[in-house]
């Protein structure tokens, strides 16, 4: 980094680790607290059990002594003690001392250790008045301690979802507000300084620093100007002197940069980053219900427990209990894939700022009825709405990207925005599945009807209608597909057809892909993991793991392959890992094993994801020639979200089949099978060089 | 007596502006994020420790409920119907004067008659929690059911207290996080300042604010530099250009 970078990346760097010490320092120290609370004001009441035991246990012995027999040879007290004990894990030991303190019996829990960490209660026993010995009940002062703190995993999430929520909007104010301004004026003085005193346009209009440097430029300018009007002047009849003019400005111009300059890359960062927090918002707003909605949908439709336990239930009467948990989720990721080229034309057309108002408020309602409306067939009406709304912000918001971007900066741009849907993705199944344990699944579509409703409001402030020409909107890619066929080739569907890899590409590794995706970490992971007694805060936290493994390796995935060619191996290993890791379930049905199903497909598809796009460019060359790059990603894409939108109905039916432990090992059979005919296909079709190292895979 | 530079003050007061603008929108978020996430924590332990206070209860109170029972199921082992156990009555009244908190127990026959009873019949007592055991003889045939009722107020008024104490806690936690985060972001935005104003100080070539950023001075520096290098290699450019020095001796 240079001295000058220094100048705005250093408080930059600054202000973010004071915002997330801070942020992390406030609710460490507020969760210590509360925990310690917990533990002194729990105490008594685990005490008061101890007292009841006590009593209870008391009277029994005193019973014992009653009837004449000495203390030191009741029969039966360990076995009886350890009895109480395995019925009551709060409880650590139960001891009977003589009137001397010795030891006589005692019973302790397995794990029980230090003895300054109990709580004891002692009880006379008394025979005739006598106090003949003392009964001890102990409670472990850590048993309250461990159950407070079963609430860390949620305290993290809490932690980690605000510190990312946090980290968005930061970014989003401090780059508007600091690192662009700053950076342009840093980089407009570095220009000064190098001799280059052409004029840009200002990325904040009144910037008093700015408008100082733009006078300086525009000083020199003037200078310059006026000296080639000097110039200009000289008489034509002396050619010594227009020759010295001219010697001098070359002079100049060899040293010095004058004139005028395009704007910079800043320019379009100022622009993109507002779709970054509008991204994010939509994403987090549709994520929320992730941990619970197929067992939610199953709930409505009368078939809760029949999904969860075993295949036959068919409580509406109509369908199977698997599929009428799945129909919410299939009518979303239809009402998404069926829109999205549309979408793509309206927002286009009316602009991105009224198509991604009406994408959220279309969102907000659908979250709001469902919320609102606890019956099934809403529930499935609301959600394809939902998926049509997300689709309006999905393409508003790339859209947005494409119109700010160019070619040079358009893979940055992009990265801003997906970036945002993979925090989102982290954070919002988790808080949803802690907010559905808390206030239940209605009050969390209302409040992801509230975040979509927010988003609305800052796209009114912050978006704005006017569309840059660009060359290829996304809309345009996803539309192209459809269009009528160019006269001078067939339809890009027809085209496409033709090509085997493209096909093998597109049916035996995206669509099981996005199969996958949506049929296991969307619809069974809730499923199995609510019919294993998980909260939904756990199924959050589960899902979770998708989200981070996407972030964490993705990137390193995308380098691996970049670095030593290996697309092809790379899609290939993703896919074998996806539907292997969904195997072992077969051993029973365990949340371990559902966790490892999909850390797997988090794997997986951080490895194939960006490695599908770069094959789909290499095995379409000649197409693209033709058609372009833009028709053949929309055909692809399209065929990726059918097959998302086929996910959960589909292992539905299997769930209604075969139980939905069954159904994950089919999951994996179907990925593992489908990844070993990309292989073959691939390797039949390697006749291409750079496919070769496909074969390989 | 020197003149007051208006158009510097209104220049002044345009970056102070400028600056607090961006003091509060920073500031801002982070103490809307930092209350909403400390509400959150506040919230998700307020309901884990209703949830544990919960199960503590309820494990002291089925401990009761199982000792009721084995202590009743001895006389029925004995042959005897639920309405002839004479003990009964002495162990309920027991049970219920050890733990104010108990509204009733009842002791039930097969049929769900009440065979005995001890508390309040009309609890008075606000919400209140019900537990229920069956009993049976030594044959394994059902002979009735002890129902307890218990008062939710002491858990109620347990969870305002450490609710409210929570409460308090949070209180204080944002505001001394916003209180943090205001004097941090000023000291921030302090530096900030300090940097603009080396760069403007250097640009004007006036005093030196009192703890110049070298680096942005050093900057600026070069471009007034640069900068008068090039006005005079213009200026020199213009008399070689206008001057009848054809030969450029003058350059």
């Amino acid at each position: 980094m240079s001295d000058e970078q220094r100048l705005y990346a250093r408080p930059v760097r600054q202000l973010f680790i004071f915002a997330l010490v801070l942020l992390l320092a406030t609710q460490v120290a507020l969760s210590l607290y509360a925990w310690r609370l917990a533990e002194e004001r729990l105490l008594p009441e685990l005490g008061r059990k101890a007292q009841a035991t006590a009593r209870s246990l008391s009277g029994k012995l005193d019973r014992a002594l009653d009837y004449g027999i000495p203390l030191r040879q009741l029969e039966g007290v360990p076995d009886f003690f350890a009895d109480v004990l395995k019925q009551n894990s709060d409880l650590a030991y139960l001891r009977v001392s003589d009137a001397h303190g010795a030891t006589l019996y005692g019973s302790v829990q397995p794990d029980s250790s230090a003895d300054d960490e109990f709580l004891d209660t002692d009880v006379p026993l008394v025979l005739n008045g006598a106090t003949v010995g003392t009964l001890h009940v102990g409670v472990d002062k850590r048993y309250v301690a461990a159950r407070v703190r079963e609430l860390r995993y949620d305290i993290g999430i809490v932690l980690l979802t605000s510190l990312l929520i946090a980290f968005e909007i930061l970014w989003f104010v401090v780059t508007l507000n600091f690192t662009v301004p700053m950076r342009q004026i840093v980089a407009h003085m570095v220009r000064i300084a190098s001799g280059d005193f052409r004029q840009r346009p200002q990325a904040s209009d009144g910037a008093t620093l700015a408008s100082r440097l733009d006078g300086i430029t525009r000083r020199v300018n003037q200078g310059f100007e006026s000296l080639l009007h000097k110039a200009a002047a000289a008489p034509l009849a002396d050619p010594q002197r227009q020759a010295k003019a001219h010697t001098t400005l070359q002079r100049l111009r060899g040293i010095y940069r004058f004139g005028e300059s395009a704007a910079d890359g800043d320019l379009t960062q100022q622009r993109v980053v507002l779709v970054r927090v509008l991204s994010f918002l939509f994403m987090f707003a549709e994520m929320l219900s992730r941990p619970f909605l197929p067992v939610y949908a199953a709930s409505l439709s009368g078939a809760g427990a029949s999904v969860a336990g075993n295949a036959s239930g068919s409580a509406a009467g109509l369908l199977p209990a698997g599929l009428l948990a799945s129909l919410p989720i299939t009518a979303f990721l239809l009402g998404v894939a069926l829109s999205m080229p549309l979408a793509g034309r309206w927002s286009d057309r009316v602009g991105r700022r009224n198509s991604y108002i009406a994408g959220a408020l279309l969102v907000t309602a659908g979250l709001a009825a469902t919320g609102l409306i606890p019956v099934y067939g809403a529930l499935v009406a609301a959600r394809a709405a939902t998926g049509v709304g997300y689709a309006l912000m999905f393409m508003s918001c790339q859209g947005y990207v494409f119109d700010n971007t160019d070619n040079s900066n358009r893979a940055k741009g992009m990265a801003l925005f997906v970036g945002a849907i993979m925090v989102a993705e982290i954070c919002s199944p988790a808080v949803g599945g802690i907010l559905a344990d808390r206030i239940g699944y209605q009050l969390v579509f209302i409040f992801g009807a509230a975040v979509a409703l927010i988003a609305a409001l800052l796209a009114v402030a912050v978006l704005d209608n006017r569309r840059a020409a660009a060359a290829a909107t996304p809309a345009a890619i996803a539309t192209a597909a459809f269009a009528a066929p160019a006269p001078a080739h067939n339809a890009p569907f027809l085209r496409l057809a033709r090509n085997r890899r493209f096909l093998a590409l597109s049916i035996l590794s995206g669509v099981p892909a996005k199969f996958l995706y949506s049929g296991f970490l969307i619809f069974l992971v809730p499923l199995l993991l609510s019919s294993l007694d998980c909260t939904k805060s756990e199924i959050g936290r589960y899902t979770m793991l998708y989200g981070l493994s996407c972030l964490a390796l993705g990137p390193l995935f995308a380098r691996l392959a970049d670095r030593y060619n290996a697309y092809a191996a790379l899609v290939a290993t993703g896919g074998l890992l996806t539907g292997a890791g969904m195997l072992p379930i077969l051993q029973g049905a365990s949340a371990d094993l559902v966790m490892l199903g999909v850390a797997a497909l988090g794997i997986g598809q951080a490895m194939s994801i960006s490695a599908q796009l770069v094959l789909v460019a290499r095995v379409t060359q000649t197409e693209a020639r033709d058609l372009g790059t833009g028709p053949i990603v929309g055909m692809f894409r399209l065929l990726e979200r059918l097959g998302a939108a086929a996910g959960p109905v589909a292992t539905g039916a299997l769930v209604a089949r075969f139980g939905p432990q069954q159904a994950m090992a089919a999951l994996g059979a179907f990925g593992l099978g489908t990844s070993l005919l990309f292989i073959l296909a691939f390797r039949h079709g390697a006749d291409a060089p750079d496919l070769a190292e496909g074969a390989r895979a | 007596m020197p003149r007051p530079d208006i158009g510097a003050a209104f220049k002044r007061v345009a970056n102070l502006m400028a600056m607090s603008r961006l003091s509060i929108s920073i500031t801002a978020p982070i103490v809307l994020v930092s209350a909403l996430a400390v509400g959150l924590t506040v919230f998700l332990n307020v309901g884990k420790l209703d949830r544990t206070l919960g199960e503590l209860e309820q494990s002291r109170l089925r401990f009761t409920l199982n000792n009721l029972r084995e202590n009743l199921e001895t006389g029925l082992d004995l042959g005897l119907p639920v309405k002839g156990l004479g003990n009964a009555q002495a162990a309920i009244d027991r049970e219920a004067r050890a733990d104010p908190g108990i509204v009733s127990i009842a002791v039930l026959d097969d049929h769900g008659a009440v065979a005995f009873h001890t508390g309040r019949a009309d609890s008075g007592a606000g919400a209140t929690v019900h537990l229920r055991t069956g009993m049976s003889n030594n044959l394994g045939v059902s002979m009735g059911a002890i129902e307890l009722q218990y008062s939710r107020r002491s858990h109620q008024r347990f969870m305002a207290d450490i609710g409210s104490q929570l409460r308090m806690a949070a209180l204080v936690a944002v505001i001394a996080s916003s209180a943090l985060a205001i004097l941090g972001i000023r000291l921030w935005v302090r530096r900030i300042r300090r940097t603009l104003s080396s760069i403007e100080h250097t640009l004007d070539q006036g005093a030196p604010p009192q703890h110049p950023d070298r680096r942005a001075a050093a900057l600026a520096e070069q471009v007034n530099r640069s900068t008068q290098d090039a006005l005079q290699e213009l200026d020199r450019a213009e008399r070689a250009i206008t001057s009848a020095d054809v030969a450029g001796t003058g350059l």
